[in-house]
């Protein structure tokens, strides 16, 4: 039962931390096709330990995720620090969204090649990393879950209201003395230490970054504007996340439980197909104004 | 009239070439030409030589807004955002006289073009500075916002505030202000005979 706690308490955490990331880099590249895994930090993390785990086979040391995660932690904040003087003056992200996936693209085929190299020398090699799960939840990476929510909570409390100017839009930044760069640096750091904690703990969950920002701002958005995004759309998501690793728990399939990141990839991806396809004028995120 | 000089001379960067050009506080310029001339340049370089707080900007191209809410929320955010430079008096007045006081339970994206236009000058003009660069401020505006556009620039320069207006339709603004034909000859930018750059 405590297991059971545990594991839950963690998919919602992850379902919180990634809703709030999506939203916050959708906000930062105003796209709504902007998320951890389009922008390449899905792929940025996978790499970080793919490495650090071909590094701890060669030099024969055992290691546990809370490691990777804090030695990558310092890797990742400058990073992200960095990230807005990368993206200087661009104020298109499409061609930057398209790096981003043509980088975990590269990733995937990484990932393969050296899964192949990993079974022909008879390796262990982390497969499930591709797809996350909760199925090793423990203390300790709940306890680091929610020490990072805190902290993305301060952080949200002391920017909100820059945000919100943010998200006005450039008017604010040209008029009325918003620090642009502070804000971009804040967001990128966020985005990038949530991605990394949670693909460090149970793998990657693709989509979920970019639809559960949508799912907020669609429901909760006209009538609590970013305060709905930002708080109250992530509960709901956490909640959902949380509901499918139950579902996941106690249906095995053939004795063995699916991934709940191939689940909600599955469910991720034909969301966002359908909310792009069927998505009209009324439904359509970005405020075109009439001319 | 004492003149104020901006930065004596004022460089610019991607052309190399040197700008002179001189505003009286409390007066109002209207720079006129054809399409393509440098007019936006030009003021862009004006308010970027400016700080901040000195000056509000209102630009050509639409604003972007990426989030689609409504009217009363934007109010909302401005009444109680505590802005620096924050004119409470005129925002109210502005957002009232265009109209958008009507519009307040609608979302931005069901705006018209000129409704958004109204929408732009008010959360721009709403702020207590010394200079007011406008760009085409009366694109898609109808007659009536016009009209009160044209009423509460004449005030703020009344007030002692400079103001600096590119526009191709001039018939709209205040009698008297001081209308400058921007020419480009031989590649250089001139204000009449004069040369700027």
């Amino acid at each position: 039962m405590d297991y059971l706690i545990i594991r839950l308490a963690s998919s919602f955490f992850v379902g919180v931390l990634l809703s709030q990331a999506g939203s916050l880099i959708q906000l930062g590249t105003r796209n709504i096709l902007a998320s951890p895994s389009t922008l390449g930090i899905d792929g940025l993390s996978v790499l970080w330990l793919l490495i650090f785990h071909s590094a701890s086979i060669y030099f024969n040391i055992s290691y546990s995720s809370e490691w990777t995660f804090l030695i990558g932690l310092p890797v990742f904040i400058f990073m992200g620090l960095m990230f807005p003087r990368f993206f200087q003056g661009k104020s298109k992200f499409e061609r930057i969204i398209l790096l981003g996936l043509t980088f975990n693209l590269l990733v995937g085929a990484v990932f393969s090649l050296w899964q192949f190299l990993f079974m022909a020398f008879n390796l262990p090699f982390p497969v499930e990393l591709w797809f996350g799960h909760f199925r090793f939840s423990s203390m300790s990476s709940l306890g680091m879950l929610i020490i990072t929510e805190l902290c993305l909570l301060l952080g949200l409390k002391f920017f909100f209201k820059d945000l919100k100017m943010f998200s006005i839009g450039p008017i604010m930044g040209l008029n009325w003395g918003l620090n642009e760069k502070k804000l971009f640096q804040f967001i990128f750091v966020a985005v990038a230490v949530s991605t990394l904690i949670v693909i460090n703990l149970f793998g990657a969950f693709s989509f979920l970054g970019l639809v559960f920002p949508i799912l907020a701002r669609k429901m909760w958005f006209q009538k609590l504007d970013l305060g709905g995004e930002l708080f109250l759309g992530p509960i709901f998501n956490g909640l959902c996340l949380m509901a499918i690793d139950f579902l996941c728990y106690f249906n095995p399939v053939l004795g063995a439980e699916v991934p709940v990141g191939l689940i909600v990839t599955g469910i991720g991806a034909v969301s966002l197909i359908l909310i792009l396809w069927t998505g009209h004028k009324d439904s359509e995120i970005v405020a075109k104004p009439k001319k | 009239m004492k003149i104020f000089e901006l930065h004596d001379p004022l460089f610019l960067p991607h052309c190399g070439c040197e700008l002179q050009f001189f505003l009286d506080l409390g007066s109002s310029i209207v720079l006129i030409g054809e399409n393509g001339i440098g007019k936006s340049t030009l003021l862009r370089h004006l308010y970027s030589a400016l700080e901040m707080e000195l000056r509000t900007v209102v630009e050509q191209k639409s604003s972007d807004y990426f989030f689609d809410r409504k009217l009363i929320t934007l109010k909302n955010f401005f009444l109680e955002g505590d802005l620096p430079h924050f004119n409470i008096k005129n925002f109210l007045a502005l957002w009232n006289d265009f109209e958008l006081d009507k519009k307040e339970q609608r979302l931005i994206s069901h705006l018209s073009g000129g409704e958004t236009q109204a929408l732009k000058l008010c959360l721009a003009l709403c702020k207590d500075c010394t200079f007011y660069f406008l760009d085409e401020p009366s694109q898609f505006l109808d007659t009536q916002r016009k009209k009160t556009l044209c009423l509460f620039l004449e005030k703020l320069r009344l007030s002692g505030k400079s103001l600096i207006v590119i526009e191709h339709n001039i018939d709209w603004l205040p009698s008297g202000w001081n209308v400058n034909q921007l020419v480009v000859e031989n590649n250089i930018l001139k204000r009449g005979a004069e040369w700027i750059i």
